[in-house]
């Protein structure tokens, strides 16, 4: 099992001490990894009335590469991980270039966990089609990889054109881990086809175990290993469903997940201090 | 004149700790800025039998926006310029939250000096129009400054919508400054009308010092006060060597730039230390 932690984004402000702070104590107390969640632009409630998204311009994001970088320097051990980066409002060679160079600063220390999002005023600001972005991320997957494989790249795609060109430098791994967010089955076969792992598989649920496993199925249909694909969960300080993070964690290690992160949001938790206190007590009750 | 350090990034390699060792030197050694150049991609000269670029794929370009963030953490007053980043190539969004991210981690340390480039081959990859990289630029440089300066953004224009959107966290600097980099006329028109300084001034030459003027008028037609206004030069120890440059730099200081900053790329260095040492001597010969 992989204990994670969750980057309170929208929490910890932008004091780059307190983020430090953050962080090394993450790595401190022994978790093997932090994941980071990811939007570019918020909403503005007052231009857009009845806006139901579940963010908007008031909570806070910092950027996941450039957050990175400034992480590697100031850790040594800790994966850093994306949980998941909104890869089809991005343009894919930057994404390439831009994880190339945190897998590089970091020591090979870079999961990249993708994702299609869903805020279309995020992909109009960005200039990119929302609606074809399920099957647009699997070429982006394809063009990713070759960039971190080879030297110079050749690719011919619906929506990729790229002539004899490449990254300089290539990352540590090469290439590095994708792992696949979202719950609609469209996206769990798409793990199975083409991903290192399932990061954030959902709220607990019993039939979780029922998806995962159809997840390792779609991976031997594909001629896949599953049991090298990676599952993981969030659990909560506090859910709606009467278990402590602790024994959620429980159950759905016992359910097949590889990864456990604590996410520490939403709970009033109102100072640095106090969300490190809580990864702490997490990791004792983990421990324990 | 603020006397900077271009980052040798075709000749620094892929060293974390060297990549350290050299931005601590150049901020311990007293000089004001880092200079980072910017490529996504390189061409594979093999598929570009007549390829003339200065660069191809056997070139290193650490990723600017990332990179940054790692020298945030490890410096603690040296300004980080961009020289240029090819704007064009890049979503305007991503580039305003990345810049924003940087600027946040390092306390207000990002100069953004943009240019258009001149590599079709990295915009295929990109997946942008090189052919109206010019202009674009300019309503790009509208919408970073929108979205530096204001938590919520309603832009629409030839080539960017943004509907009610913003970002979280603002940069620090409200907007970043932003210089350009180019030598046309048209160039040196767009930074007296709209920009905070001229990077790049081009090899000196009998018109250099007039050049300075035009775009300090242009900035005065504008309204402007043209004393706001950076004028950088880049200065090179593989031209004649440090005797040379100071002298060089010297000329410029009186023909009216404001910076100078110290290339020790293509001058047969074979080390970080040796770039570090050549630092150093430039420095001490400046200082004299």
């Amino acid at each position: 099992m992989q204990l994670g932690v969750m980057f309170p984004q929208r929490e910890i402000g932008a004091d780059p001490v307190a983020v430090r702070d953050f962080v090394q104590a993450v790595e401190g107390l022994g978790y093997d990894y932090l994941t980071i969640h990811d939007h570019l632009l918020g909403a503005d409630p007052a231009k857009h009335p009845g806006w139901d998204g579940a963010f908007d311009m008031h909570d806070m994001f910092h950027e996941p590469f450039a957050l990175f970088g400034y992480l590697a320097a100031i850790t040594n051990r800790i994966q850093l991980s994306t949980g998941v980066l909104i890869l089809a409002q991005r343009q894919t060679a930057l994404v390439a270039k831009q994880a190339a160079e945190v897998d590089v600063l970091s020591g090979g220390r870079l999961r990249l966990g993708v994702g299609t999002g869903w805020n279309p005023l995020e992909y109009e600001a960005l200039g990119e089609n929302i609606h074809d972005r399920g099957a647009r991320s699997e070429e982006q997957i394809a063009v990713l990889r070759a960039l971190w494989t080879q030297e110079s790249v050749d690719f011919h795609g619906k929506w990729h054109t790229i002539n004899g060109a490449g990254l300089n430098p290539m990352p540590i791994q090469q290439p590095i881990p994708v792992w696949i967010g979202g719950w609609v089955e469209t996206v769990l076969k798409r793990i199975g086809r083409l991903g290192d792992g399932w990061p954030g598989m959902g709220r607990w649920s019993p039939t979780k175990g029922d998806e995962i496993e159809r997840v390792r199925g779609y991976a031997r249909e594909a001629g896949r290993d599953p049991s090298k694909l990676g599952f993981e969960a969030s659990v909560r300080l506090l859910s709606d469903n009467n278990l402590t993070p602790e024994q959620e964690a429980r159950e759905w290690l016992s359910i097949g997940a590889t990864h456990i992160a604590i996410n520490t949001m939403d709970v009033g938790l109102s100072s640095t201090d106090a969300h490190i206190k809580a990864i702490a007590d997490f990791k004792t009750a983990m421990d324990g | 004149m603020q006397l900077g350090a271009v980052f040798p990034q075709t000749e620094i390699g892929n060293d974390p700790a060297a990549i350290r060792d050299f931005a601590q030197a150049a901020e311990g050694l007293g000089y004001s800025h880092i200079i980072a150049f910017d490529h996504v991609l390189g061409a594979d000269r093999r598929h570009y039998p007549d390829w003339t670029g200065v660069y191809d794929m056997g070139d290193a370009f650490h990723e600017p926006f990332v990179l940054f963030s790692y020298l945030a953490a490890v410096t603690q007053r040296i300004q980080l310029a961009t020289g240029i980043i090819i704007l064009p190539q890049r979503q305007t969004a991503l580039v305003a939250k990345q810049a924003a991210e940087v600027d946040v981690l390092s306390g207000g340390r990002l100069r953004l000096g943009v240019g258009i480039g001149w590599n079709p081959v990295e915009y295929e990859a990109l997946g942008e129009d090189f052919n109206n990289r010019g202009e674009r630029s300019q309503e790009q440089i509208e919408v970073l400054r929108a979205l530096w300066t204001q938590e919520s953004v309603d832009f629409h224009g030839q080539w960017h919508n943004i509907t009610g959107a913003g970002l979280n966290p603002l940069p620090i600097q409200r907007p970043i400054p932003l210089w350009l980099g180019g030598q046309s006329e048209q160039v040196l028109q767009r930074i007296g009308r709209h920009a905070d300084g001229w990077l790049g001034m081009g090899r000196m030459n009998s018109d250099s010092g007039g050049a300075i003027q035009r775009v300090r008028t242009y900035a005065e037609e504008a309204g402007r006060d043209p004393d706001s206004l950076g004028f950088e030069t880049l200065l090179s120890l593989s031209r004649g060597g440090i005797k040379a440059q100071v002298k060089e730099a010297r000329e410029w200081e009186r023909m009216g730039a404001t910076h100078g900053c110290y290339i020790t790329m293509k001058a047969g260095l074979e080390s970080p230390a040796a770039h570090i040492k050549a630092l150093e001597d430039f420095k001490a010969a400046m200082d004299n």
